[in-house]
């Protein structure tokens, strides 16, 4: 039985090191398609590994904590490149910070309501709230309020490659020409992914949706544990 | 994250030795959401049962922050004064982020 357990458990490091490297093989041939989310296929690999090898999540997991943990680290790393971003913040300081706050409230918000309206359970409406923002803080976030991080990280993915993908032309339809508009618009409502395909079309552009996004992730940290203190009595009536 | 951001604003600059770590670890940030992630399979019944809410709030809401945060901006932006900017410094550091 321990032994069992063990080969088990062994297995997680290598597999999910593989799972990542297959990923990224398919997301570079892919010609880095944003519908090649490395993070999306290498779950999938992952997910048919335990599939396939009848490995129960719970003994996975235990081995791949290693990994887990380092997610935390990265997480104190993102101020990194939000702090070479910050420039760009000194040249129009109060219309940046009001307009991504007003980004991530109305993300927090409208997810919330939306969940409430269409019949969604505490649980998923607590692992929704945060999900506008980069993967690692939204995961943290969910965490401390008590929901789904998994269920988090997969909407987040979600949101980001539905942000990427319709961002700009959804802007362009509504007239917002502004290239700072619009990359600030990218960064909030869909984060890294949204920001990878701003620096694909100009690199202003990259740098306002790599800064909105960081800024946001700081403002969505603050904003939704205060939000929820807020909502939750008359939501749960 | 917000301490370390403040000691770098302080510090004006980032440490040697700080690149060499926060580099890698950011670049293959993909791969250390993959163990969580997967949880998802435990909850797939939830997923089957709701999946209208979680599409529906993930639509939404993407739509609310662009439009949102566009907005705001069109609008404050020319009513406030703008700070020339240190270009030499701004490009170095989005010379600096681009490499992933």
């Amino acid at each position: 039985m321990i032994d069992w357990l063990t080969t088990e458990t062994l297995s997680s490091l290598p597999v999910t090191l593989l799972a990542y490297c297959l990923a990224l093989c398919v997301y570079h041939l892919s010609g880095k398609s944003t519908l090649a989310n490395p993070v999306l296929l290498g779950m999938v690999f992952v997910i048919v590994y335990l599939w396939v090898s009848n490995t129960p999540y719970s003994a996975y997991f235990e081995g791949a904590r290693i990994i887990h943990l380092l997610l935390g680290t990265a997480t104190v790393a993102l101020a990194v490149p939000l702090y070479m971003y910050i420039e760009h913040l000194k040249r129009s300081m109060l219309p940046i910070l009001v307009s991504v706050f007003s980004g991530a409230l109305a993300a927090a918000l409208t997810a919330t309501v939306t969940v409430a309206l269409l019949g969604g359970s505490k649980l998923t409406l607590l692992s929704l709230v945060s999900k506008s923002t980069t993967t690692p803080v939204a995961m943290a976030i969910t965490e401390q309020m008590g929901g789904l991080p998994a269920l988090t990280a997969v909407a987040v993915i979600i949101t980001g490659i539905l942000g990427a993908i319709a961002g700009l032309t959804v802007l362009r339809v509504v007239g917002v020409t502004n290239p700072r508009a619009r990359g600030l618009a990218m960064g909030v409502a869909a984060h890294g992914i949204g920001t990878a395909r701003a620096f694909q079309i100009d690199p202003e552009l990259g740098a306002y949706s790599g800064l909105a996004m960081g800024l946001s992730a700081v403002f969505t940290a603050l904003l939704v544990p205060l939000l929820w203190y807020m909502l939750n009595p008359l939501l749960t009536g | 994250m917000l301490l370390l951001l403040t000691i770098l604003i302080v510090n004006r600059g980032l440490p040697t030795g700080l690149e060499p770590v926060t580099v890698p670890l950011l670049n293959h940030m993909s791969l250390l959401f993959i163990p969580a992630g997967t949880g998802i399979i435990m909850y797939a019944d939830l997923i089957t049962a709701e999946w209208i809410a979680i599409v529906g709030a993930i639509v939404v809401s993407t739509l609310a922050a662009l439009l949102t945060t566009a907005a705001t901006f069109s609008v404050l932006q020319p009513m406030t004064p703008e700070i020339a900017s240190t270009t030499d410094q701004t490009e170095a550091a989005v010379k600096g982020d681009t490499r992933d």
